[in-house]
């Protein structure tokens, strides 16, 4: 039992969930890592996206400040309407712009500030384009190019704030980007690092689930060898019973025998004996007749009584002996035969009986009645000796004063059946119910023939079948006989030669 | 009668173990008239002596009575002896013995047994059938020795 012991594989086994357990932490974490570097991702590339319409917007304003710049100037020298016309269009583009980026700069105090004093110079240049424009609608050219250096310094102002707001804006996208990329590289080396980890663990819980399972195959392997021996071991033991008990039958048939011999001589020289002692009572008849007197009373009474009387104890009693010899030759003979188990019909069997027993129970004007029976597969000749004994035995036990009824009934118990001899005749008292099934012992009234041994037959050869029999009684009631019978012949049971 | 004359040289070799059976049997032999000489032999080995020396020398016709419980070895093998010597196989062999097993029996003629007999424990049954058979032995042929 040693090497099934408990500790140590309960020890070991939270060793391997622990493994996986952690395996499987290590898994989760590199999942989150991932979201984390998609989310991170995202985030990135919104700013780059923010960066990008700031620029944009900057490059629409700085297009549109030049484009009034330039068509102002071509309107002031030509005069045509149409660089008027575009004049107004490109002033109109400049404050949305102005305001697209402050509302994307609001997050950024510097670009706000730079935003406010764009709007100032915005303003001065847009109050610098009403003078000059005013001069061009008047016609006055050489006023309105004398003014134009002004505007040049308000748009050169313009310029550079733009400037500045665009390499911070750049400035700061890759500042964004450097950390993303720093943080991502993090993510990354912890994502692959804990799924190379966590397969590494799982890589060893596999191992040493392997493992656990070949020591199990093994410890498995262990008790089914065991237990094979377990069955050898049974088998070797119903073997030496099966052999111990015909060694007890061989033992009671050679006693039995051995006894017989004996007996042959005591009975016939007792029987040499009554002859001798005919003689000697017809010699006392004549000695009595011829020489009254010439026998003691003693002698006369040795010769024509004692020895009579004890002849006749010898002979009963060699009898006897010869009769419970046969008996115990009976048994020990039934022990011996070889069983053969057939398909046999109990109806069939009991409906037999019944007719080989018909001119007894007529007689008696017995009523036997055979209930539904089921077919069994057992050793035929066994059967009817047992039943044959149950009936026999309900036949002479039976009470003068009613008529006998045997009832022959079958429960099926799945793999046996019970089947129940019932009568109506004296019953048994119960401190006798287990006495009976004893060789040589018998219950009640002693008014009939017999040896005892019929139902210690019957118990024998119930066994011999692998069933049993028990008996319920009331006395001066009737008995029932319960033969509990194998539907199936257990191999084991069937003797070898 | 020529018959009787015959059965006057016929001896009958008793082999028994028991002195008891061997008197029943000697005794209830001879109120059936028969009056043949009868050697008594206790065991199987004198027995055999018996048989392949002795009696068969005098070239005398021979009926073996035979027991098959004996102390030094089985009646069974004397019978195998018997009937396989080609000087003694003709020897009419009556199995009397206490065993009635059905499978001994049938074993005995197998081997060629001419009689099998059982002894009755009741002595009635017990002298009625030897006396029985004394009857038989005063009626029935036996094979000269060199036949």
């Amino acid at each position: 039992m040693n090497m099934l012991g408990k500790t140590p594989i309960s020890r070991r086994h939270i060793a391997e969930w622990w493994t996986l357990g952690l395996g499987l932490l290590l898994v989760i974490l590199a999942g989150a890592m991932t979201v984390r570097m998609v989310r991170l991702n995202a985030e990135q590339n919104a700013s780059v996206a923010h960066t990008l319409e700031v620029l944009a917007a900057g490059a629409a304003l700085h297009i549109a400040v030049t484009e009034a710049n330039s068509a102002q100037r071509g309107y002031l020298l030509t005069g045509h309407p149409v660089f008027r016309q575009r004049y107004e269009r490109a002033r109109a583009d400049i404050w949305p712009n102005v305001d697209r980026l402050g509302r994307m700069t609001l997050d950024n105090s510097a670009q706000q500030a730079r935003v406010q004093k764009m709007r100032q110079v915005l303003a001065a240049r847009q109050a610098e384009w009403d003078t000059v424009g005013r001069m061009a609608d008047t016609g006055d050219v050489k006023g309105g190019a004398g003014r134009q250096l002004v505007g040049l310094e308000l748009t050169e102002d313009f310029r550079n704030i733009l400037q500045q707001m665009t390499d911070d804006e750049n400035a700061l996208l890759a500042q964004r980007r450097a950390s993303a990329d720093a943080s991502g590289d993090w993510v990354l080396i912890i994502g692959v690092g804990g799924l190379g980890m966590a397969a590494m663990l799982v890589g060893l819980s596999i191992t040493t689930l392997r493992r656990r399972a070949a020591e199990l195959e093994t410890a498995n392997a262990e008790v089914r060898r065991l237990m094979g021996g377990l069955e050898d071991r049974v088998a070797e033991r119903t073997q030496d019973l099966a052999e111990a008990n015909e060694e007890i039958q061989r033992f009671a048939y050679i006693v039995s025998h051995d006894l017989r011999s004996p007996l042959v001589n005591i009975m016939g020289f007792s029987a040499e004996l009554e002859e001798v002692q005919g003689q000697a009572a017809q010699l006392v008849e004549r000695l009595e007749r011829e020489a009254p007197g010439l026998l003691a009373d003693s002698e006369r009474e040795a010769l024509s009584a004692e020895l009579p009387e004890a002849l006749a104890f010898i002979r009963a009693s060699t009898a006897r002996m010869d009769r419970l010899i046969k008996a115990i030759l009976s048994i020990s003979r039934t022990g011996r035969r070889t069983l053969a188990a057939e398909r046999v019909d109990l109806s069939a069997l009991l409906g037999g009986l019944a007719v080989t027993q018909q001119a007894q129970l007529s007689e008696t004007e017995a009523q036997l009645t055979v209930g539904p029976m089921p077919e069994i597969e057992s050793d035929r000749f066994a059967l009817e000796q047992i039943f044959a004994n149950l009936i026999d035995n309900a036949v002479k036990y039976r009470r003068d004063s009613v008529p006998l009824t045997i009832d022959i009934t079958a429960e099926d118990l799945g793999s046996k059946v019970r089947v129940s001899v019932a009568d109506n005749g004296r019953g048994i008292a119960p401190a006798d119910q287990e006495r009976v099934f004893e060789p040589f012992r018998r219950a009640g009234v002693q008014d009939r023939q017999g040896e005892g041994i019929g139902l210690a037959h019957v118990r024998a050869l119930a066994r011999r079948l692998g069933g049993s029999i028990s008996l319920e009684s009331m006395s001066g009631e009737g008995s029932r006989f319960l033969v509990t019978l194998p539907k199936k012949l257990p191999q084991t049971w069937v003797a070898e030669e | 009668m020529p018959d009787s004359k015959n059965h006057r040289h016929v001896t009958i070799l008793m082999i028994e173990d028991d002195m008891g059976h061997a008197r029943l049997i000697e005794k209830n032999i001879r109120r059936a008239g028969v009056c043949n000489e009868i050697v008594h032999v206790a065991d199987g080995t004198s027995a055999m002596e018996k048989l392949s020396s002795g009696l068969a020398a005098d070239e005398c016709p021979l009926l073996v009575l035979l027991d098959l419980n004996l102390p030094d070895m089985s009646g069974v093998t004397i019978l195998e002896r018997l009937k396989a010597d080609a000087r003694l196989r003709r020897i009419p062999v009556i199995v009397l013995t206490t065993t009635d097993d059905a499978r001994e029996i049938q074993r005995c003629y197998d081997l060629g047994a001419n009689v099998y007999i059982t002894k009755p424990v009741d002595y009635d049954q017990f002298a009625t059938a030897i006396r029985q058979l004394g009857l038989f032995l005063s009626v029935m042929q036996v094979p000269e020795p060199n036949a």
